[in-house]
């Protein structure tokens, strides 16, 4: 597969040289282009296209490439994109949901089943319970709180870490949803499901331009309300965090209330668009999710889990694999290309970038969510 | 005070001859030499930027140095300027140690220089344990060579790294760089570190010994060399010199002289603290601090001076106690609440408490109060931006970029930083904790001159310090605690960098030792 590999071996392949380029910003920070200067508009440019800053956007450019010369006819035509934004767009959500527990330093492992508890539940409430639509999403939605509510008890409230304490919510989620869907697909055939599973706006289902609206409102809040910065500075050191007035207990509890409500919106919509309720549909959605998320977090330059990187991820990743099953490559090739990708993309992220995630991770596996008692040593 | 050791100085162990150092046009080190004989301790001293840390790296073969210049181990010279590692040549220990804590001292040693193994390829830990063992009694320390090293007190753990750093030199010759050691060592540690660095010397090591603690300079060191701007400033035998000497060759001007303290009236008692216990230590301590006034906390380590700031700040939660400022209670153990009402806190652990340090200084100037930049439609990025730039103006950040992760800074740097993210809160009081600490004294001057520049304006400044001289300097009146209680405040007169020392050194009637 000649797919990443040549422009993607950039000479900060290996790890010493990636080590070497990231201490040697040290003492070159005289230099440095974030310095006060103002560097002229081309050099400002070529730092913000540099392929450090936006691997992902290259790595879409060359996917899309190779196989628009590979396999034109099917990969160009306007139906294979339209049906790649409406797929991906539930996987974009929890991701975005993602980003924001991420930012706070706090895992979600539970985003996978709390997606597919609601995708359960929706179901659930409409074809055995036979409610109305709105009352069965409210439900969904409402099970997202309950999620969110339990997470943040443990976290906040018991101290363990959000690793260990999203691990074992998972766990008594399949229990819900195998319990609540009798291990059955449950099929949802009601006219308002049947229209919406097809609706579209400009083309487009209507899926993708949710997931548009709640992109813009992280990317909002995240760049431009102080519960942003709040969010960033206690996920890179709760401690500092706290002694400069940030609420981190709150933070945490609204960070892991965010990403369990937003699963749980990704799986009322996924109940809405595909019309069942599935007791299997929720786990495939997590190891995606986390990708996307960590490959958005090294684009732009500054190392932190964003919007814009993350939906850019997951669409240069689908681009890859819907490429390669048109191509006719085995069933299995996506996942590895999925996850060649990943670690690839993060390990030639050499900039600071990189070493911010990197160091980021070192952290998570250090603490738990909740910094409680500050230590006194 | 032990005066250093008269040593008999032998052939030079490192000579360093007309090194210069060029980065990017810019040079940070021209013709700098300096020659450390063996048994010589030799200390190096110079603000952050004087081209220290570029000649600690120049040694430690990090960086490489311009063509020209020689650095000679024990007479051999060593290719500054080619391929050739100069690791193994000198042993380094920084200060922070770059040990592993979960590992004994014998692992932590062998893992650097490689396992002595059998003929089979296992280890043979009987005779790394010996060697281990032998390294440390050399400095005359009994260590539990299996224990964690972690687990080990501080010197002990300098100690470890000094074995360790002595093990990985493959010449006879042994030429030893301490880079800031006892920059997280308590007081009462820093003389046992001082013994070991000594006997080491005895031995036949020349040591060379860097430091922001002038003291410690004056103490140890028999010669002593100061850079300035990349050059010797003054190179000689530290024997008649002077703190202020070295300060002036530091600075290369006298330094200045610090209004006395001053006598504005000082207005209404603005924080009060009644009756606070809390801490590792359950220390106890009640004070009250008016507007204008600079409070001084002091204490050995162990004796609750570390537990002030934190307490009144809500780092730590008090057990019981009030606490009001400007009248209002505070909530106990909420800083953000602490914040609010007017008391900003200068941590003394900056890269865990006081900075996030993976974000921008702009970032970090402006956490604690983002209300003043928000408007309808969200943070005002570019008002941030220029409100950043002035804080960073303010607090003389060199360079004044905002846009730098902070991590990047040095140190000083840094503590400025954190100092502009306190006082830009408009602080009523103002609680610092060691807030010069591990900051060269250009920058601990800018530090404190705008710490008594908020007094005159009315802030209440608690500051507690390890360093004697500082609160001397600039408190009206200082607090001296013992075993967690305020054993004594002094005033007035009594003021005197000798008086606090003195008085933190004092044994309690019936008390079993003072330092922990």
């Amino acid at each position: 597969m000649t797919t990443p590999g040549p422009d993607l071996s950039t000479p900060e392949g290996s790890s010493a040289a990636m080590s070497a380029t990231q201490t040697s910003a040290g003492p070159g920070a005289a230099s440095d282009p974030d310095g006060p200067g103002h560097p002229g508009t081309l050099a400002r440019l070529a730092q913000h296209v540099h392929f450090r800053n936006i691997s992902a956007i290259y790595l879409w450019i060359i996917l899309f490439a190779i196989f628009a010369i590979w396999t034109p006819g099917d990969f160009l035509a306007i139906g294979t994109w339209r049906t790649m934004a409406d797929q991906e767009a539930v996987t974009t959500i929890v991701s975005l949901g993602l980003v924001i527990s991420l930012s706070a330093g706090l895992f979600d492992l539970s985003a996978g089943l709390t997606l597919g508890a609601s995708n359960a539940t929706v179901a659930w409430a409409v074809v055995n319970a036979h409610m109305g639509i709105v009352p069965a999403v409210a439900l969904g939605l409402a099970t997202g709180i309950c999620i969110g509510l339990v997470n943040s008890f443990l976290v906040i409230e018991l101290g363990i870490s959000s690793f260990i304490a999203t691990l074992a919510t998972s766990s008594v989620l399949t229990a819900y949803v195998t319990w609540i869907t009798a291990n059955q697909q449950i099929e949802i055939s009601i006219p308002i499901f049947n229209t919406l599973a097809t609706y579209s706006i400009g083309g487009i289902s209507w899926t993708f331009w949710v997931m548009i609206v709640v992109g813009i409102v992280i990317w909002y809040v995240l760049r431009y309300r102080p519960v942003g910065r709040h969010l960033y500075a206690t996920g890179g050191s709760p401690d500092a965090a706290r002694l400069a007035g940030v609420r981190t207990s709150r933070v945490t509890f609204g960070a892991l209330m965010a990403s369990s409500v937003i699963a749980a919106l990704a799986g009322a919509i996924l109940a809405m668009r595909v019309e069942i309720g599935s007791p299997t549909i929720g786990p495939p959605y997590l190891i995606p999710a986390f990708t996307a998320a960590f490959l958005g977090s090294t684009q732009f330059g500054r190392g932190r889990f964003n919007v814009w990187g993350t939906v850019i991820a997951v669409y240069a990743l689908a681009t890859g694999t819907t490429g390669l099953n048109l191509v006719g490559g085995p069933f299995w090739l996506p996942d590895l290309f999925d996850g060649v990708a990943l670690a690839l993309a993060v390990g030639l992220s050499a900039s600071s970038a990189g070493s911010q995630l990197r160091a980021r991770m070192r952290r998570f596996g250090r603490r738990g969510g909740e910094p409680a008692q500050p230590s006194t040593d | 005070m032990p005066q250093a050791i008269p040593n008999t100085v032998g052939p030079p162990s490192l000579a360093i001859d007309m090194v210069s150092k060029t980065f990017a046009g810019q040079r940070a080190l021209s013709g700098v030499s300096l020659a450390v004989g063996s048994g010589e301790i030799h200390a190096l001293v110079g603000q952050n930027g004087s081209g220290k840390s570029t000649l600690v790296k120049i040694l430690a073969g990090y960086h490489l140095a311009d063509p020209g210049g020689s650095i000679k181990v024990a007479g051999t010279e060593l290719d500054a300027s080619g391929s050739r590692r100069l690791r193994g040549q000198i042993g380094f220990v920084h200060q922070d140690l770059a040990l592993i804590p979960t590992l004994g001292a014998v692992d932590n040693i062998a893992i650097g220089r490689g396992y002595v193994q059998d003929r089979l390829g296992s280890i043979s830990w009987r005779r790394e344990a010996s060697s281990c063992r032998r390294l440390l009694a050399e400095m005359g320390h009994d260590i539990d060579v299996d224990r964690p090293v972690g687990l080990l007190s501080p010197v002990e753990r300098t100690c470890v790294a000094i074995a360790r750093a002595l093990a990985e030199l493959s010449g006879d010759a042994r030429v030893l760089v301490l880079d800031e050691p006892t920059a997280s060592l308590p007081k009462a540690e820093v003389v046992r570190l001082f013994a070991v660095v000594r006997t080491l010397a005895a031995n036949g090591a020349g040591i060379l010994y860097i430091s922001h603690h002038l003291d410690e300079v004056l103490d140890l060191a028999s010669r002593v060399t100061v850079l300035r701007d990349g050059q010797v400033a003054h190179a000689g035998d530290v024997a008649g010199l002077t703190h202020d000497d070295l300060v002036r060759y530091i600075l290369g001007r006298s330094p200045a002289e610090i209004a006395a303290k001053q006598q504005t009236e000082l207005g209404q008692p603005v924080l009060k603290a009644s009756h606070v216990r809390g801490g590792a230590r359950a220390t106890r301590f009640s004070l009250t601090v008016r507007a204008g006034e600079i409070v001084g906390v002091a204490g050995i380590d162990g004796s609750g001076r570390e537990d002030v700031c934190p307490l009144l700040a809500g780092a730590e939660t008090p057990d019981e106690g009030a606490i009001t400022v400007a009248g209002r209670a505070l909530r106990l153990g909420a800083p953000h609440d602490a914040l609010g009402r007017g008391l900003a806190y200068v941590p003394a652990n900056r890269h865990r408490d006081g900075l996030v340090m993976s974000h921008t200084v702009r970032e970090n100037i402006t956490l604690p109060a983002l209300g003043s930049l928000v408007t309808w439609t969200g943070l005002r990025l570019s008002a941030e931006r220029a409100d950043a730039g002035r804080w960073a103006n303010r607090v003389h950040l060199s360079p004044p970029g905002t846009e730098a992760p902070v991590d990047r800074l040095s140190g000083g740097n840094q503590q400025k930083v954190v100092l502009a993210k306190a006082l830009r809160t408009g602080p009523k009081v103002l609680a610092l904790d060691e807030p010069t600490q591990a900051v060269d004294v250009g920058a601990a001057a800018e530090i404190m001159q705008l710490v008594v520049d908020s007094a005159a304006h009315g802030c209440a400044v608690v500051l507690a310090s390890l360093d004697s001289e500082l609160l001397a300097t600039y408190c009206q009146r200082v607090l001296v605690l013992r075993r967690g209680r305020v054993a004594t405040e002094l005033r007035g007169d009594d003021v005197t960098s000798e008086r606090i020392a003195e008085e933190c050194l004092r044994a309690e009637p019936a008390s079993r030792g003072a330092a922990r």
